[in-house]
């Protein structure tokens, strides 16, 4: 207990995670939910990503699912067509989103206002163009088959083995994440989601750090596109389309802006709810509607951080 | 020794020229106020010295060296901080955090440390705690430093934005109106810490309505009027000085004042 008191409390977040990940297949032996689990590991990966963008640098990306895509695909193209293994792909894609969200946001990042929100909206969308249209090389709107990951004989398929392997990739990233709050870096965030006025006074590059969460947040986002890839083993332009891109920013905000934990929470209600409220039929778009505007009108700054506050505790 | 050289700035906005040929020199180590009525120019003139603003005509320079036009954060690593009159705190922050920020050109500022929480990270992360501690009580900020800094008294996050900029090590040190919704005694104590500061070496320069507060504590004080320079000179008389007076009160003002 003494040991768990001295654990900064961001870091006691990290441990009731991993706790719960340990747990819950205790509870669902079942392939079919632990696949679902295992998706919402998945995209709270990049939720994540996003999150550390939106929570702490106070940017909105309207185009993340376009770095979904290209991780997703990287791991489909480069096998099929480029000859490449898996491996080298897993850690391509991953690259190219990372560049690729470098040269967009260099010049960009040094204006202030909307004009990022605007770009990373035309950028997703020409991503998702460019997928759906050169049918030669990404098979179009139908898609294309992933090559399964295999190291020394094993291939990673299966309910449990997916579970365990997301499972320890967004610990991975939460680990990660909560590091960099609590270091110089996140603190120069979060003072210039405050005021980069303020920042800037006191000697934070504004724009530089702007730039690297982005980088940041484009390779959390390649990453999970990657994940989803071999998880699914075939991959549609839909992936990286436009309405994924808004969902992954609703996720962030249901969860709670610069919560690590609600990025989790609200990727889970967002993949849970839809399969949960099926039964309703045709009322079920109505259904999840009313309910994510009850939440925002209720837990205004997002479950996670409304449900600590009422605690009376802070997740930093 | 001049530190601060500002030569013929000036800046317009829409046609108003905000500032018009001000030439100052604050010299290392003193207390240099800048006062004026509302309207004359005085935070704009922050703004062009720490980079918020681009000046249209002039230079300055920082010990010597040219700085028209170079951004704050520049600035700032150059030994150049400032508060604001109407503060920038990072309201979502604790109180420590927020002076933590003003560490930050000292801090090791490799990302990928960063990222991994490497043991210099968290001997950092001590040593950046440990000193904004230091700056905070410097400034007489005794209070629970883990508080979000949201729920400060305005008094309280005028010093708090003091200790901020300290936590940067400047070498010159621009207050725009440190004083101001201070009560007395909180205006007493400011003005101990001011001396303070620059009695540890660091140069200030001071906007500040609080005349009784000015001319304490300044070594000069620099009057501007209508973004032009009115008059310069030291401590109280500067203020008897029929134009200065003028300015504040009108002619009809001091007419009534000079009788009185």
């Amino acid at each position: 207990m003494n040991a768990l008191s001295r654990l900064e409390p961001r870091f006691r977040i990290l441990l009731g995670l991993a706790i719960l990940m340990a747990a819950l297949p205790l509870v669902i032996d079942n392939a079919f939910y632990l696949r679902i689990a295992a998706l919402v590991y998945i995209f709270a990966l990049a939720t994540l990503g996003l999150n550390l963008l939106m929570g702490f640098a106070g940017l909105v990306s309207l185009g993340h699912a376009g770095f979904v895509g290209i991780g997703a695909y990287t791991m489909a193209v480069g096998p099929t067509h480029l000859g490449w293994s898996s491996w080298t792909a897993l850690v391509a894609g991953p690259a190219l989103a990372g560049a690729l969200a470098w040269l967009v946001g260099r010049p960009i990042l040094k204006l202030r206002g909307h004009y990022f929100a605007v770009a990373t909206l035309g950028l997703g969308l020409l991503i998702s163009m460019v997928l759906n249209n050169e049918t030669a090389w990404t098979g179009g709107p139908d898609g294309m088959t992933v090559p399964r990951l295999s190291a020394f004989g094993w291939t990673l398929r299966g309910a449990t083995p997916w579970y365990w392997t997301s499972a320890g990739v967004l610990l991975i990233g939460a680990w990660v994440a909560t590091n960099l709050i609590g270091s110089p870096t996140g603190r120069a965030l979060r003072a210039i989601h405050d005021s980069d006025t303020g920042a800037g006074v006191l000697g934070v590059n504004v724009a530089q750090y702007k730039l690297a969460v982005f980088v940041l947040s484009a390779v959390f986002a390649a990453i999970a596109g990657a994940m989803l890839a071999l998880f699914h083993g075939h991959i549609t332009p839909e992936s990286a389309g436009f309405m994924r891109s808004v969902e992954f920013a609703t996720m962030a905000v249901l969860g709670g802006l610069g919560s690590i934990l609600g990025s989790v929470v609200g990727t889970a209600i967002l993949v849970i709810l839809p399969q949960a409220l099926v039964v309703f039929h045709e009322y079920e778009h109505v259904l999840l509607g009313l309910l994510m505007m009850v939440f925002m009108i209720f837990l205004r700054a997002g479950i996670v951080p409304s449900i600590m506050t009422r605690l009376g505790r802070s997740e930093l | 020794m001049t530190l601060l050289n500002i030569k013929e700035i000036g800046i317009d906005f829409g046609g108003i020229r905000a500032l018009d040929q001000v030439t100052l020199s604050v010299e290392k180590g003193e207390v240099f106020s800048i006062i004026g009525p509302n309207g004359a120019g005085k935070t704009t003139l922050f703004n062009v010295i720490s980079g918020v603003y681009r000046p249209h005509r002039g230079s300055i320079l920082l010990d010597g060296t040219e700085i028209t036009g170079v951004t704050p954060w520049r600035l700032a690593r150059a030994g150049l901080s400032r508060s604001f009159q109407n503060l920038q705190i990072f309201g979502r922050m604790s109180v420590l955090d927020n002076v933590m920020v003003g560490r930050h050109r000292h801090e090791n500022r490799n990302m990928l440390a960063h990222l991994f929480t490497l043991p210099s990270v968290l001997a950092q992360n001590r040593i950046s705690r440990e000193l904004a501690q230091h700056y905070l009580s410097y400034v007489g900020l005794d209070i629970d430093a883990r508080r979000s800094a949201a729920g400060l008294s305005y008094g309280e996050l005028k010093r708090m934005e003091i200790a901020r900029a300290l936590a940067t090590e400047p070498r010159i040190l621009l207050l725009d109106e440190p004083a101001a919704g201070c009560n007395p005694t909180e205006t007493d104590a400011l003005c101990a810490v001011i001396r303070k500061i620059a009695d540890d070496g660091i140069t200030v320069v001071l906007i500040e309505h609080d005349m009784k507060l000015v001319v304490q504590i300044s070594d000069r004080i620099h009057v501007l009027n209508q973004g032009r320079t009115l008059a310069q000179g030291k401590g109280a008389e500067v203020m008897s000085r029929p134009e200065v007076m003028t300015a504040y009160l009108g002619e009809h003002g001091t007419r009534e004042m000079l009788r009185a």
